[in-house]
C-alpha cells in the first residue's frame, strides 16, 4: 500500500511543481505567433509537386525509342532503315542518353557518384522525390534518405542537404548547424524577409531563376540583423521554385558555402521541362 | 450513444478544419492552433527554461507546422504532429541557448535574461522544481510530456520520436531523480524532529 501510494504522490508533486513552474503567454504572444505563421507561404504536398522522376523519364525516353522504332517498321516492313543500303540503321539520337539523369538510383542513400565539372573527383547524387541531378565537393557530404516509422511524420528525400561535415536529419526538427546547403520545394517565391542586397536574373538548368541575397534587418522573423541568406530561386515549369540556399548561420565559411553553390548550379540537371 | 455520437461530431469537426487547412485555410489553422496555444507554449517553457525563448521556440514549430501542413498525411495525427513539432522546436532552442550562454560564460559577461531569472526563481523555489531543470533535456521532455500535457506513454513516445519502452526508461530515470530530490525536501521540513529523535 505504502509502495502505491508513494508514486501518486510523487506524480501529484511533480504535476502541481510544472504546474507553477509553466510560463503562461499573454494574449498579444499569440496573435503575434500566428500572424507570423500568415506571412509563411505553404509548401505544396508531396504527391502534387513530384515532377516527373528521373526513372519516368528514361521510361518515357525508352517508349518514345519503341514506338518510333515500331512506327519505323509500320512503315518500312522490310525493316531497313535506308531503302538504298539494304542495311538497319537506327538513329543514335534515339538511343537514351547515358547522362546521370538517365540513370537514376534508386538506393535509399544519396549513392554519391564520381562527377566531372567543376569539382575535380567531385560526387554527384541525385533527389528522386524532387527531381533533380547535382554535383558536389569531393571532400562534403549529402544527406541519406530518412523514411521514419510513424506515419505522419515527412519523409527525407536523399541529396536534400549538404555539408563538409556528415549530417543527421531528423524529420520535422531544425537542420543541423552542418547544413551548409539545401535545396527545397516551395510554391512560390518566398518574402526575402530582409534587405536585398544583390539580386541577378540567371538561368539554371535551363530554367529562369533568380540569384538572391538578403541581409537580415531584424525585422522579419527569420532573419537576424546581421545574417545573410544566398539563394537561387528557380523557376519550374509546374509553378513551383526550388530554392537552394546557404546562409551565414551555418558551421563553416560563409562565403566558401556560396562558392560552392554557385558551382553546384552549374552542374545542376532538373528531371523535366 | 449521444456521447459518441457527440465525440464522433467533434472528430469530424477537427478533421475539417484540418482538411481546410491544408488547403490554405489560415483561419481554420488559427481556430486548430488557438486552444492548444497555452498548452505548447508551458511546454516549450518547461523544455528551454526561458520564457522570451519559449515564445521563439512555438513560433518555430507553428511556422514549420503551417508550411508544411499539406504533406501530412494522415489529418488525425494533427495534435501530436503539433506538439512533435513544438518539442523538437524547443529542444532545437534549447541548445542553441545553452551554447550562447556557454559561450557568455567563458567571456564573463554571463547574465540571465530578466525572464529568465524570473522562470528560475519559481523554479528554485522547491528542490523539485530545482530538480527537474538538473536532468537530462531528454528526462525534462519525458516528464514535461506525462505530468503537464498528461500524455500517453505512446503519445509521449510519439512526441519525442522514440519507442514506448524508451521513454518508459527515460520517464523511469527521471522520476527516480524528482522522487529523490522530493524525499531530501521532506527530510529537510522535517530535519529538526528527525535529529531529535
Amino acid at each position: 500500500m505504502t509502495e502505491n501510494r508513494v508514486p501518486n504522490d510523487i506524480d501529484r508533486a511533480i504535476a502541481r511543481s510544472l504546474r507553477a513552474a509553466a510560463p503562461v503567454p499573454t494574449p498579444d504572444v499569440v496573435d503575434r505567433v500566428l500572424r507570423a505563421t500568415s506571412q509563411v507561404p505553404q509548401r505544396r504536398p508531396w504527391t502534387r509537386l513530384r515532377f516527373a522522376p528521373l526513372a519516368a523519364v528514361a521510361a518515357v525516353a525508352v517508349l518514345a525509342v519503341a514506338v518510333g522504332l515500331g512506327i519505323g517498321q509500320l512503315l518500312d516492313p522490310s525493316g531497313t532503315g535506308d531503302p538504298s543500303s539494304g542495311e538497319p540503321s537506327p538513329s543514335p539520337s534515339s538511343v537514351p542518353s547515358e547522362s546521370p539523369t538517365a540513370e537514376p538510383s534508386r538506393s535509399p542513400a544519396p549513392s554519391p557518384t564520381e562527377a566531372a565539372g567543376p569539382f575535380p573527383s567531385g560526387q554527384s547524387c541525385e533527389n528522386v522525390e524532387l527531381g533533380y541531378a547535382v554535383s558536389y565537393p569531393a571532400d562534403w557530404h549529402a544527406n541519406e534518405e530518412v523514411r521514419p516509422e510513424d506515419e505522419a511524420l515527412d519523409p527525407i528525400p536523399a541529396c536534400q542537404y549538404f555539408g563538409e561535415e556528415p549530417m543527421e536529419i531528423l524529420p520535422n526538427a531544425g537542420l543541423p548547424d552542418s547544413v551548409a546547403i539545401s535545396f527545397d520545394l516551395e510554391a512560390e517565391a518566398p518574402p526575402p524577409g530582409g534587405e536585398v542586397i544583390r539580386s541577378e536574373r540567371v538561368t539554371v538548368a535551363g530554367r529562369p531563376a533568380e540569384l538572391r541575397e538578403v541581409a537580415g534587418t531584424g525585422d522579419g522573423p527569420f532573419i537576424a540583423e546581421g545574417d545573410r541568406v544566398y539563394q537561387y530561386l528557380i523557376e519550374l515549369p509546374a509553378g513551383d521554385v526550388l530554392i537552394v540556399s546557404t546562409d551565414s548561420t551555418r558551421s563553416g565559411d560563409y562565403e566558401a558555402h556560396r562558392d560552392v553553390l554557385d558551382l553546384m548550379m552549374e552542374t545542376l540537371e532538373l528531371a523535366a521541362d | 450513444m449521444e456521447m459518441t455520437a457527440s465525440t464522433h461530431g467533434v472528430w469530424n469537426l477537427r478533421e475539417e478544419l484540418v482538411q481546410r487547412a491544408m488547403d490554405g485555410d489560415h483561419a481554420a489553422f488559427e481556430a486548430l492552433v488557438r486552444p492548444e496555444f497555452d498548452r505548447l507554449y508551458g511546454l516549450a517553457g518547461l523544455l528551454i527554461g526561458d520564457r522570451s525563448r519559449a515564445e521563439d521556440a512555438v513560433q518555430e514549430g507553428l511556422v514549420r507546422a503551417w508550411r508544411d501542413l499539406p504533406r501530412l498525411r494522415d489529418r488525425g495525427r494533427f495534435g501530436p504532429w503539433l506538439r512533435k513539432l513544438v518539442v523538437n522546436a524547443a529542444r532545437d532552442e534549447g541548445r542553441r541557448l545553452g551554447r550562447r550562454r556557454r559561450e557568455t560564460e567563458l567571456t564573463g559577461a554571463h547574465e540571465r535574461s530578466g525572464p529568465a531569472r524570473e522562470l528560475d526563481a519559481v523554479l528554485d523555489r522547491d528542490e523539485l522544481a530545482g530538480a527537474f531543470r538538473r536532468l537530462q533535456e531528454d528526462e525534462r521532455a519525458a516528464i514535461a510530456l506525462r505530468y503537464y500535457c498528461d500524455l500517453s506513454t505512446a503519445e509521449a513516445a510519439s512526441a519525442l520520436g522514440v519507442g514506448e519502452v524508451a521513454y518508459r526508461s527515460r520517464l523511469h530515470r527521471a522520476v527516480k531523480t524528482l522522487g529523490a530530490a522530493l524525499a531530501a525536501e521532506a527530510r529537510a521540513v522535517s530535519g529538526p524532529e528527525g535529529g531529535l529523535a
